[in-house]
């Protein structure tokens, strides 16, 4: 099934050409989420659709000196949104693309061909401060010191008075995908990114 | 390629999490994962070279060293006593003991054989134990020692639990004072760094909660190798290659991506096959025993949790058709180990591990236990509560035995014409020779010799006709009755039972085993006079 519903290619990346190859199919696709998962951290971003560029944690908060973009550090880089998701990931030292479009996925699903399971995934902060210039939120859980900032505002960490503990509102709304092998025993094939919430 | 081999021995517990247990408990992983040695070893660098700032990844030799795979930091797993294997490594899952077996004295392999090829009355199950040596065909197993303790959570600046803040949790931890065998493999050129940044300090802290408590360890024998064999030293790569069959055995988790970038847990053909330089198709899998583990972890550098990736576990065996192999393909292969983040020892593989001799079954042994930290510390030599505490093993030793006794009788019957008179004379003969006044009223078996050995032939006859046994195995009386008395202690396969450190066994009193003895047969006499 994965046939069907990825695309897969092999690129040739340089330092220089990341930062472009990433906006431009930022652009052709229409995603505005950036996850990047580097040695030294992991990297939120948001992409302006229209002109491709791209912005990231480190440039919002340079205070908080956040890992850069860079293919030395990268391990693995997600391009997510309602339309679809490119995965950018290197295995044996190449670099591998994967893209999932949105129509192909609802299309397979129509034809009942495989199904889907949404899903929200908590994620870290428990208190945040906005940058409504760039529309990020760094956020901190409890007392711990963990730091990230996500591209994304208007969060309410306010809890209900019956609620003791503080609360996670931010979540990551995850897409997994499964189909029926011949023994007729369903499996979960691929899983994508969709939105922040 | 240059090995440095070392071990980490824990003065105080270890925090390995993984993800097993409740969410309010931290369960440890069996070993102190290479992720964790690498972590401590940066920690030391940087603090040597403060002028690298914070881009540490700017560093040409922080990258050969740490992460460009140059250098590849293995599990250490616990320590064993055989100078040919002193890493212990994860126990095959092929391997199947059979269900009840206490203690476990037969490993089989379901790898090589067939479950139908097992006896009718083996019950096949995996074996429990998590790690092993192997020498031939005997395997000694291990498995580590854990501490348990309850935890409240505090509030950071009150400094005690409050309404809000205050969870009970639970750290499952590998305990202290067990040892561990750490490997790093690397270049020439990195191994003399790599040993100044061992032998800086003998105290290194691993692993999480370090501040409560956890963590404190000590590195000692650091030692190089220029040759080295993950397996073992008697086993080759080139004894090994040369089989009827292909097999893999993972020996630590292995991450797989598949063609889509889906972490996935299936036998890792492809990579294999391109890893050999041999087409896909050639890798005909003939039998796989997998399990999957999940992967996660905190990275102190991002101070935020790892994502959490499915694995293929270790001890995973894929058995496939033979073909011929290129020795440098294979070398390669289990030096640099297969899927993701191998720098942090995942996805090591041995190719036809064990079995040189073509066995399927193997015997083991369980190391002797070493006492641990939560064990109850040793009473002073020749006080008074040692000698106290020995009586009290002595006496619960004895109920042992009455217990084994009575079992005993119980499963025997006797069959065949022998009189009640017979039966008595071996009953008063016994008890006579309980007390053996020319023995200082000590017991003797000699007495019970004696009289089997000057019967008149007619009583001689029924000792021989009659017979004596469980439902399935019977013998004559007297063939019996010899084999007790030869070797008294024979039928006493009894632990020893330890109280505060005092054991007390069947050697601790000489007289025992034939006073036993005695008492067995006169029992068995008894309730064969009644019946």
């Amino acid at each position: 099934m994965n046939q069907e519903l990825c695309q897969t290619s092999i690129e040739n990346l340089s330092e220089q050409l990341l930062q472009n190859w990433l906006k431009q199919q930022a652009k052709d696709y229409q995603l505005p989420y950036l996850l990047a998962h580097a040695e030294d951290g992991v990297i939120w971003g948001r992409f302006d659709t229209d002109s491709g560029s791209l912005i990231t944690a480190r440039e919002v908060f340079p205070e908080c000196n956040f890992p850069e973009l860079r293919l030395n550090t990268l391990q693995q880089c997600r391009i997510f949104g309602k339309a679809g998701e490119v995965l950018l990931w290197n295995s044996n030292g190449k670099w591998r693309s994967r893209l999932i479009l949105e129509t192909k996925a609802s299309e397979l699903i129509t034809k009942k061909q495989i199904g889907v399971i949404p899903e929200s995934q908590i994620l870290w902060g428990t208190k945040g401060q906005e940058n409504k210039e760039h529309s990020f939120t760094l956020l901190s859980d409890g007392s711990q010191g963990l730091k990230h900032a996500v591209p994304r505002t208007g969060i309410n960490f306010d809890r209900n008075e019956n609620e003791k503990q503080p609360k996670r509102p931010v979540k990551l709304e995850v897409h997994h995908y499964f189909c029926y092998d011949s023994d007729g025993v369903a499996r979960i094939f691929i899983s994508r990114l969709v939105s922040l919430k | 390629m240059s090995t440095i081999t070392f071990t980490l021995h824990t003065q105080q517990p270890i925090l390995a999490t993984s993800f097993q247990g409740d969410p309010n408990s931290d369960v440890s992983y069996p070993y102190i994962p290479g992720s964790m040695i690498r972590g401590a070893l940066i920690g030391r660098y940087l603090k040597h070279n403060t002028n690298i700032g914070d881009d540490i990844l700017a560093d040409t030799q922080v990258r050969d060293l740490f992460f460009s795979g140059q250098v590849r930091y293995l599990n250490a797993y616990l320590l064993t006593k055989e100078e040919h294997q002193p890493r212990s490594l994860p126990t095959p899952r092929s391997w199947f003991q059979n269900k009840g077996e206490d203690p476990l004295e037969r490993i089989y392999d379901l790898s090589r054989m067939e479950m139908s090829d097992l006896d009718s009355d083996v019950s096949a199950k995996p074996v429990k134990h998590q790690f092993c040596s192997v020498n031939s065909t005997d395997v000694t197993l291990y498995t580590e020692k854990r501490r348990i303790n309850i935890h409240n959570q505090r509030h950071r600046s009150k400094g005690r639990a409050i309404e809000t803040v205050g969870e009970v949790f639970r750290y499952e931890a590998l305990d202290a004072n067990q040892k561990f065998k750490a490997v790093i493999l690397c270049q020439k050129k990195d191994q003399q760094i790599l040993e100044e940044l061992l032998n800086e300090n003998d105290n290194i802290w691993l692993g999480g909660s370090q501040s409560a408590g956890y963590g404190h360890t000590k590195i000692s024998k650091i030692q190089f190798h220029e040759t080295w064999d993950e397996v073992g030293e008697n086993q080759s790569l080139e004894n090994r290659i040369e089989r009827e069959y292909f097999q893999i055995t993972l020996l630590s988790d292995m991450i797989l991506q598949n063609e889509c970038g889906q972490y996935v847990v299936e036998p890792p053909i492809q990579l294999l096959a391109e890893s050999l330089d041999i087409d896909p198709e050639q890798l005909k899998l003939h039998k796989a025993y997998m399990s999957s583990a999940l992967i996660g972890g905190f990275n102190k550098k991002w101070g935020l949790p790892l994502p959490q990736v499915p694995a293929i576990a270790s001890g995973s065996v894929f058995v496939f058709q033979s073909l011929s192999l290129d020795l440098q393909r294979v070398k390669d292969l289990e030096f640099y180990g297969l899927g993701e983040r191998t720098v942090e020892g995942f996805g090591r593989v041995a190719v036809n591990w064990l079995n040189l001799d073509n066995s399927a079954e193997f015997s083991t042994t369980l190391p002797g236990s070493e006492p641990s930290s939560t064990d109850v510390p040793k009473l002073p030599t020749g006080s008074k509560s040692a000698k106290l505490a020995k009586e009290m093993a002595k006496r619960l030793f004895c109920q042992k035995l009455e217990e084994k006794l009575r079992q005993k009788v119980s499963g025997f019957n006797i069959e065949g014409n022998i009189s009640n008179s017979q039966l008595s004379r071996l009953m008063i003969i016994a008890r006579k020779a309980l007390n053996d006044p020319k023995l200082g009223n000590k017991p003797n078996l000699q007495q019970v010799t004696e009289l089997l050995g000057n019967l008149p032939p007619n009583a001689s006859d029924q000792f021989e006709y009659a017979k004596i046994g469980n439902q399935s195995i019977k013998q004559p009386i007297e063939q019996q009755i010899k084999e007790w008395i030869e070797n008294p202690s024979g039928w006493i396969d009894i632990s020893p039972v330890t109280i505060a450190g005092e054991s007390y066994d069947l050697s601790q009193d000489e007289t025992l085993a034939p006073k036993y003895t005695l008492l067995l047969i006169m029992a068995i006499a008894k309730k064969a006079t009644k019946e």
